[in-house]
């Protein structure tokens, strides 16, 4: 046998300093096995101090995962185990023959079941380890393990004798394990992410071979609500009644992504239950002592250093979250147009991160096996629907220029399938998401912009000026697109950093500027694109025209079916384009203002004398010019819009700052000025928020957002509130720093980006605080 | 005490070697293995740096100590990577930790890093404090990075223009 093979077949464990082998390993004949005591020691004779042993990918993020043996932080095998825990017996009906102080099965088993549910929460909502919450159970550990064999003809595992534990217990350990199954597929699909997102660390129980299928599962807990129904009626048969059935809707989770299906049948039924086994009062029994433990950590293949079981706290309605989520998703199986469906992606994760389960069923449900979308769309269609709300005529192209297009329009379909996918990360990963978009985006752009040149069009981002040709009109759609998405990602990426509380206050002006910045760009591109829509709409009513001008006959009938067909066919979609257009210019609008006014508050601020736009800090390392560039990076290789240099930057903020000799008036004026802003603003918001709310009934916006109504609603709430906070922001600063700036200010106050419960967290408030004396806090 | 000294590791002291371990597995969340110290300690010795107290009873005893590293990244920059910090608690609000960054940053400087990254914890406001008055920015955040399950942001000091280009084109340049 060679000394790889041996290897492999070798597994032992140590106790009390004697090595033993174990299970089938028993049988290993010592002539199998390889003696390489001389070997390493040999090996290790020749190693060099400095030397690291190591795989070539071994790098230092696999390091940091690596264990250490006799570390009692790092080696699970040195956890202490009691005795209960180390002989616990799963086919023992507990309970039953008690010792004194023991309670009966039924209350048993209430509380391994109960816990377990609520472990299931602590694992996905709470974003705990498996091996901490569900693996900690004897029972689940042994079910999964007799899984790791083909299917029995029993789906029974236990065998007690006793039916609360074969029946009641059996069939809900059954079933969480059958939802285990298909959290472990969604991480397979690649959606959500291992360990940030949901971890699965199964210790190698996760073959599910011998698991049964869905319809034997659902059978076994039918069978264990039978069994219940026969005890007589207490509030431990309520309790474990309700567990069941619970048990029986995460079973059917996995229909939305086998059969796409959309019934909500068993969320609403999961609130239900969720909402009375929440409003029960915790349970005064306790589990069978052993039937938890650390013991699978210190037993089977862990790659994890030791850690402390999870102690789940009354909190069956986080499966209301989970419910309440997966039934968000599902709504945009009822999108009425594309543009319903990108109102959904815009909203549905914005503010509050979906549960984990309900964003990954997202993103299999929208994009499916079959290679369509949403089961209705083919790939192409989806780009092209995507593009219609914003392109002023699709038009048919020649088959020639659609060959040529086709490599282009597969590389729109990536990036877009990209942004589907990042609308339902979790919120670091988001903003990550658009760092990465920015790229493709504008390699679309350009890749559409060069085909138009080469086409003979001098126009850029213009749209069928006099009549150019259809591919023109085509392509320029296309290219007006992919700007604006560009010019979406590039606001959201730097938006969503002051989210995520990753800047400075100093910083502030310069990113707030950039995006007032691009929000030009984005209002001239929107402006470009409804002209050409307008356009559009006059050629078809100038048809109108031109036949009335005709006499009688062929031609004019011709002309007449033209116009017609258009009015009909064209004109409606047109005019929502337009009314989109509204919408997506007012969204820009308020963008703007409210990233202008913070960029007028902090030139009031610098002014003070209490912030400036460079590095406070006191250190010789600090070179803001090379700091503003590396903020800048993501943009860095953008030609449209270019990115503006460190110079610039310093210059803006000049013209926002007043003079000691002008303070008075220009601080007046700029009062003013943000108040007409942030009014103007309101009114805007109030006005998107009327048609949000009344599913755009009204002549002059189309939001779309019919799906995510209480999503988008919050979104711009808190916008507003935002607003409210900003008007509040410059009377106080004012206040607190007075009518003019006096010498000292600096050293009193300083500037901090706060962020208020109902406000937009895009838009922190630079708040004026006091200077804490020196010397608070830990230190290191 | 006395004066605080400065010195870089002596990859060949196993008395130092087990000392500033335990000096910094008594504050991390996350529970290094050997292998994690001997990765960095072998590889770049001279970028490991211990704080003395001459004064004390027991002077060959560190009381503080930074560990990093500095590599090639994604085949366009050369990165400086600040592993590990950590001072004793008594020794504490003295600027120790401060020193033992300029340091190693010199050193990386010296080296000719581009940049040098590193992560922090986003609830360590102590440790943001520090770097981010040393001139690092919070590039990004990242969720539940630590075993602990918290958040990290990961700061970047930005030493040379190479830093602040993405390394896609760098490594088509």
């Amino acid at each position: 046998m060679s000394l790889e093979e041996s290897f492999s077949n070798l597994r032992v464990d140590h106790q009390d300093n004697q090595f033993t082998a174990h299970d089938h390993y028993e049988s290993v004949n010592s002539n199998d096995l390889a003696d390489v005591t001389q070997l390493f020691q040999e090996l290790s004779d020749r190693l060099q101090a400095r030397t690291i042993i190591k795989d070539p990918n071994f790098d230092l993020f696999e390091g940091t995962h690596s264990l250490e043996v006799n570390n009692k932080k790092l080696d699970s095998s040195l956890i202490d185990l009691t005795e209960e825990e180390i002989h616990f017996d799963c086919n023992k009906p507990y309970g039953f023959g008690a010792k004194e102080g023991e309670w009966d099965q039924i209350d048993y088993v209430s509380a391994i079941l109960d816990r377990l549910m609520r472990l299931v929460v602590c694992w996905l909502n709470d974003y705990q380890t498996l091996p901490t919450t569900l693996l900690s159970c004897k029972y689940m550990e042994y079910f999964l393990q007799k899984w790791t064999l083909p299917p029995l003809d029993n789906v029974n595992v236990l065998n007690t004798g006793d039916p609360i534990y074969d029946d009641v217990l059996g069939s809900c350990i059954t079933g969480i394990g059958y939802f285990t199954k298909f959290a472990r597929e969604l991480l397979k699909a690649g959606v959500i992410f291992e360990e940030e997102d949901l971890n699965f660390n199964a210790m190698g129980l996760d073959l599910y071979l011998g698991l049964p299928n869905k319809v034997k599962t659902l059978k076994y807990i039918n069978k264990g609500l039978e069994t219940l129904s026969l005890i007589h009626d207490d509030k431990r048969t309520i309790l474990l009644t309700n567990i069941l059935k619970l048990t029986s809707c995460l079973v059917k989770l996995e229909d939305h992504i086998l059969f796409y299906s959309s019934t909500t049948q068993h969320l609403d039924e999961m609130i239900d239950l969720a909402q009375k086994l929440y409003d029960e009062p915790e349970l005064d029994k306790a589990y069978p002592v052993g039937s938890f433990s650390m013991e699978i950590q210190k037993r089977l293949a862990n790659q994890f250093p030791p850690k402390k079981l999870v102690e789940p706290s009354s909190n069956y309605d986080g499966f209301i979250v989970l419910a309440n989520d997966i039934k968000l998703i599902l709504k945009i199986a009822q999108a009425n147009s594309s543009l319903e469906i990108i109102q959904f992606a815009n909203f549905f994760n914005k503010i509050r991160q979906l549960h984990v389960i309900a964003r990954a069923i997202f993103s299999l449900f929208v994009m499916r096996d079959d290679r369509s979308v949403l089961g209705t769309f083919t790939l192409h269609d989806f780009l092209q629907a995507h593009v219609l709300p914003i392109a002023n005529n699709l038009t048919k192209i020649s088959p020639q220029i659609e060959n040529a297009l086709d490599p282009i329009l597969q590389d729109c379909i990536s990036v877009l399938f990209e942004w589907y996918q990042n609308s339902s990360q979790n919120t670091c990963r988001y903003r990550q998401g658009y760092n990465r978009q920015i790229l493709l985006w504008d390699s679309v752009q350009a890749q559409l912009e060069n085909v138009l040149t080469q086409l003979g069009s001098s126009s850029r981002l213009v749209v069928n000026q006099s009549g150019t040709a259809q591919e023109n009109n085509f392509i320029e759609s296309y290219a007006s697109w992919a700007f604006v998405m560009k010019l979406n990602a590039m606001i959201e990426f730097t938006l969503k950093g002051f989210d995520l509380d990753c800047y400075k206050p100093f910083e502030s002006y310069s990113l707030f500027w950039y995006v007032y910045y691009l929000c030009e760009y984005l209002q001239n591109g929107l402006n470009i694109i409804e002209t050409g829509i307008q356009r559009t709409i006059s050629d078809i009513h100038a048809l109108n025209k031109r036949m009335k001008k005709l006499k009688a006959g062929e031609k004019k009938d011709r002309l007449r079916d033209q116009y017609h067909k258009l009015m009909e066919l064209d004109m409606p979609g047109l005019q929502d384009r337009l009314k989109y257009m509204q919408y997506e210019r007012n969204k820009c609008k308020i963008t703007q203002s409210l990233c202008l006014v913070e960029v007028v508050q902090f030139g009031i601020l610098a002014s003070y004398n209490v912030i400036t736009n460079k590095n406070p800090a006191n250190s010789k390392f600090v070179n803001d010019e090379l700091i503003y560039k590396l903020r800048f990076k993501p943009f860095s290789s953008i030609g449209s819009p270019e990115t503006p240099t460190f110079t610039l930057s310093q210059e803006t903020l000049q013209k926002f700052m007043f003079k000691e000799s002008e303070f008075s008036s220009r601080i007046e004026e700029s009062l003013k000025f943000m108040k007409g802003q942030l009014n103007h603003i309101e009114i805007t918001i109030g006005e998107i928020l009327r048609y949000v709310e009344s599913d755009d009934e009204g002549e002059s916006m189309m939001t779309g957002t019919r799906l995510v109504k209480e999503e988008a609603s919050e979104y711009f709430t808190q916008l507003k509130k935002s607003s409210e906070l900003l008007k509040a922001n410059s009377k106080r600063i004012v206040k607190v720093l007075g009518p003019k700036p006096v010498q000292g200010l600096e050293n009193k106050f300083t500037v901090m980006l706060s962020t208020s419960t109902g406000a937009s967290r895009f838009f922190p408030i630079l708040e004026v605080v006091e200077r804490k004396p020196r010397g608070n806090g830990r230190e290191i | 005490m006395g004066g605080i000294e400065y010195k870089s590791l002596d990859i060949n002291s196993i008395r130092h070697f087990n000392e500033l371990k335990k000096l910094i597995d008594i504050d991390l969340s996350e529970p290094y293995s050997i292998y994690v110290y001997r990765y960095f300690l072998n590889q770049w010795p001279e970028l490991c740096f211990l704080a003395f107290d001459s004064g004390s009873s027991d002077d060959d005893v560190p009381i503080g100590c930074i560990i990093c590293k500095s590599e090639m990244h994604r085949n366009s920059r050369m990165r400086g990577y600040i592993g590990m910090l950590a001072v004793e608690k008594s020794y504490r609000g003295r600027g120790i930790a401060k020193k033992l960054v300029e340091i190693a940053i010199n050193k990386m400087i010296d080296d000719g890093c581009d940049e040098i990254m590193l992560e922090a914890e986003v609830e360590n406001k102590v440790a943001l404090q520090l770097y981010e008055g040393m001139g690092f920015i919070r590039m990004k955040r990242m969720f539940r990075y630590y075993l602990n399950e918290g958040d990290a942001f990961k700061l970047i000091l930005p030493l040379k223009d190479k830093s602040c280009i993405r390394s896609t084109f760098l490594m088509n340049g």
